[in-house]
């Protein structure tokens, strides 16, 4: 007979008591890579998802101008933070807007309209690229990472971020405003898709100038603009 | 048989018996029936607990208590995403700060619950296990090839809600991978109730606590500069380049020292509430690592949803983040193990806050390059923001550095990961060994 054999005493705290791993990670595994396929089926159908902005002008609407700001800028107020150039109309100086003269003498927009604007990549700037888009008495303003405000003269504001926003500073963004006349809202797009409406409307009397510009401590470079009108 | 008389069988013959009588003699009373016994207590048997045992049962209900209390919290955040959702449908921030803020809390104070709850059964974990780490890494090409794929596709991805599964994703995979490389690379050192309950802790208390506190400091940073006459206007706006030397230092003091000193305390705590039952260095390190993965992939969430339609070149820029602050976690807590658990062990102080002011100085140095990188004189400048293309999606050059930056923390990982493979595989004992008193008394060794 032997004697009982003394075991050393733990002095560390217990080690786990299975040392099998289970299931566990070969389901995981199949649910994560379930979860990724499904994930980027989903990412593909997006666009479909989106509220996209329409195409075709309504009928009897016409094309005021369509604009390639890298070749001209007629039209377009220069001058004290506003310059032509080969990149386009810069807006150099915060807190400055560059009005489309003819728009100071004939109205565009009192019956409905279709504002286009194509931006320079952010990056191509010294400062932050904040444009703003002055169309009667409503302005919209977008910062670099997406964030806009969209106003109406009646202090009407709506906030939010754009997620069709190119935010890397590295691509270029379009705008654009609509509206389908009286009755209808004001509808704010972002490259191609829906950002935002607001209530709008417009009388005789409000003005109907058209001015491009840039937020304070910013900057906005302007390389394309398209303007349709119902009037 | 003849002159005998036969004896019936059965039947006593001659006298019969008087009949007994039923009661005893006179004089003696009858017993008395017996009753039941008396209940006899036998003295509990006084179980001794494990060292350490009332310490995890106390963790244990702290876990679950606070668990409970995160689900409640994050409902309330999910109530309100959905409430910003229908104001506003189209916004990946939204579906950022839900993320984060609160499913990560959900599905972390689920798994608090459970897991706290099998503590107090005293029920034992089983050994934390991941998919192959080349597994993981296959589903993280998949996942970001897609991202830049469909970003070639469709530069406009339409609708945030539809494209918010694959962001999520892309930051979550990348982070896991380098959770599965490290705990594979351990031998699966630790259990499932240490390792999701670190990472639970990094996503959730961790993460709040430091945007808490960093904030805190940015604020007293912005005030004492004030107080010295110095414009704070360089920490109004932290993602773009500072423009004068005081805008310099005071963004290297809150970006590359507040956030790493805070960052890499903060991470290893909940790993160093445990880590008396943390058995080896590879288990403090992986149950380490787990709080920085579980950080990372909140912040990363974060950082991925700001950027809107080009989401992908946050996604693939942050694609080695994992690696910091995962390690820098890993590392700091190892340090904790050193200093509370390493009696005995040659420099151990040394080797505690060594390796604690590795994990800031590697988080300070990355940090720091932010800053600094925009600062960077002519010709490289321009080479370093000029682009590349990834088919029509552009990406810096400078984002290059920070992958390679990954690249170097990576080969730490390897590094450190086969170094506290081999010391546990030599300090551990491989059976249970008699004492030498009780190996005499079988004869003494051989």
């Amino acid at each position: 007979m032997t004697a009982p054999t003394e075991i050393r005493p733990q002095s560390a705290p217990p080690a786990p008591a299975s040392r099998r791993g289970g299931w566990f990670a070969p389901v995981f595994g199949l649910v994560i890579a379930i979860a990724t396929v499904a994930a980027i089926g989903l990412a593909a159908i997006g666009p479909l998802l989106g509220e996209g902005a329409p195409s075709a002008l309504p009928s009897g609407w016409t094309t005021v101008f369509d604009t390639d700001l890298t070749t001209t800028t007629t039209g377009w107020e220069t001058g004290v933070g506003c310059s032509s150039g080969p990149e386009g109309l810069f807006v150099s100086e915060g807190e400055t807007l560059c009005a489309y003269t003819p728009s100071q003498q004939t109205d565009y927009l009192g019956q409905g309209f279709r504002l286009d604007v194509t931006l320079a990549p952010a990056a191509s700037l010294e400062r932050s690229q904040v444009p703003v888009l002055l169309v009667g008495s409503a302005a919209f303003g977008i910062g670099q990472d997406g964030g806009f405000t969209l106003t109406t003269v009646g202090s009407n504001k709506v906030s939010g971020n754009a997620f069709n926003w190119h935010a890397n500073g590295l691509a270029a963004n379009t705008i654009r405003l609509e509206w389908n006349g009286p009755q209808t809202p004001l509808v704010a797009y972002t490259n191609g898709y829906k950002a935002t409406e607001i209530d709008f409307s417009m009388s005789a009397a409000s003005s109907h100038t058209l001015k491009l510009g840039a937020d304070t401590d910013a900057q906005a470079l302007y390389t394309h603009v398209t303007l349709a009108s119902a009037g | 048989m003849p002159g005998y008389p036969s004896y019936s069988q059965g039947t006593p013959q001659g006298v019969p018996y008087a009949p007994y009588p039923g009661s005893p003699a006179p004089g003696y009373g009858p017993y008395p029936p017996y009753g039941p016994y008396p209940p006899y207590a036998y003295p509990p048997v006084q179980r001794r607990r494990a060292p350490g045992e009332t310490y995890a049962l106390v963790v244990s209900w702290i876990v679950t208590v606070v668990g409970g209390l995160s689900i409640i919290l994050s409902l309330l955040v999910l109530a309100l995403s959905g409430l910003a959702l229908a104001l506003i449908p189209n916004s990946l921030t939204t579906i950022g700060l839900g993320v984060s803020f609160g499913l990560a809390p959900l599905l972390g104070g689920v798994m608090a619950m459970i897991l706290g709850i099998q503590g107090i059964l005293r029920r034992p974990s089983r050994t934390f296990t991941m998919p192959s780490y080349w597994f993981l890494l296959a589903l993280t090409l998949l996942a970001l090839g897609a991202g830049v794929a469909l970003w070639n596709l469709f530069p406009s991805p339409g609708s945030a809600l539809a494209v918010g599964p694959l962001v999520v994703l892309s930051g979550v995979l990348p982070a896991l991978t380098i959770l599965a490389l490290t705990t594979q690379r351990l031998g699966n050192p630790s259990t499932r109730r240490h390792t999701w309950l670190s990472l639970a802790y990094g996503a959730t208390l961790g993460a709040l606590v430091a945007i808490i506190l960093e904030l805190f400091a940015t604020v007293a940073i912005s005030l004492v500069a004030q107080a010295l006459g110095y414009n704070t206007s360089g920490l109004s706006n932290l993602t773009s380049s500072p423009t004068s030397p005081t805008e310099v230092v005071i963004q290297l003091l809150d970006i590359a020292i507040v956030a790493a000193v805070v960052e890499e305390t903060l991470k290893p705590l909940g790993a160093v509430l445990i880590i008396r039952r943390l058995r080896t260095r590879s288990e403090a390190f992986l149950v380490g690592m787990a709080a920085g993965i579980g950080f990372n992939i909140v912040e990363t969430i974060g950082y991925i949803t700001q950027g809107q339609s080009d989401w992908i070149n946050v996604a693939l820029e942050r694609s080695t983040a994992g690696l910091l602050h995962g390690v820098g976690a890993g590392m700091a807590t190892l340090g904790w193990w050193y200093l509370i658990n390493g009696k005995g062990v040659p420099l151990r102080f040394v080797k505690g806050f060594g390796l604690i002011l590795y994990a800031m100085a590697q988080h300070a140095i990355n940090n720091a390059a932010a800053v600094l990188i925009g600062l960077v004189p002519e010709p490289v400048r321009s080479l370093l923001f000029d682009s590349f293309y990834l088919g029509r999606l552009p990406e810096q050059y400078a984002s290059l550095f920070f992958i390679a930056y990954g690249g170097v923390i990576l080969i730490v990982l390897l590094w450190i990961t086969s170094v506290l493979r081999r010391i546990d595989t030599v300090n551990a004992p491989s059976a249970p060994q008699p004492l030498a008193g009780a190996a005499l008394a079988q004869g003494g060794p051989r």
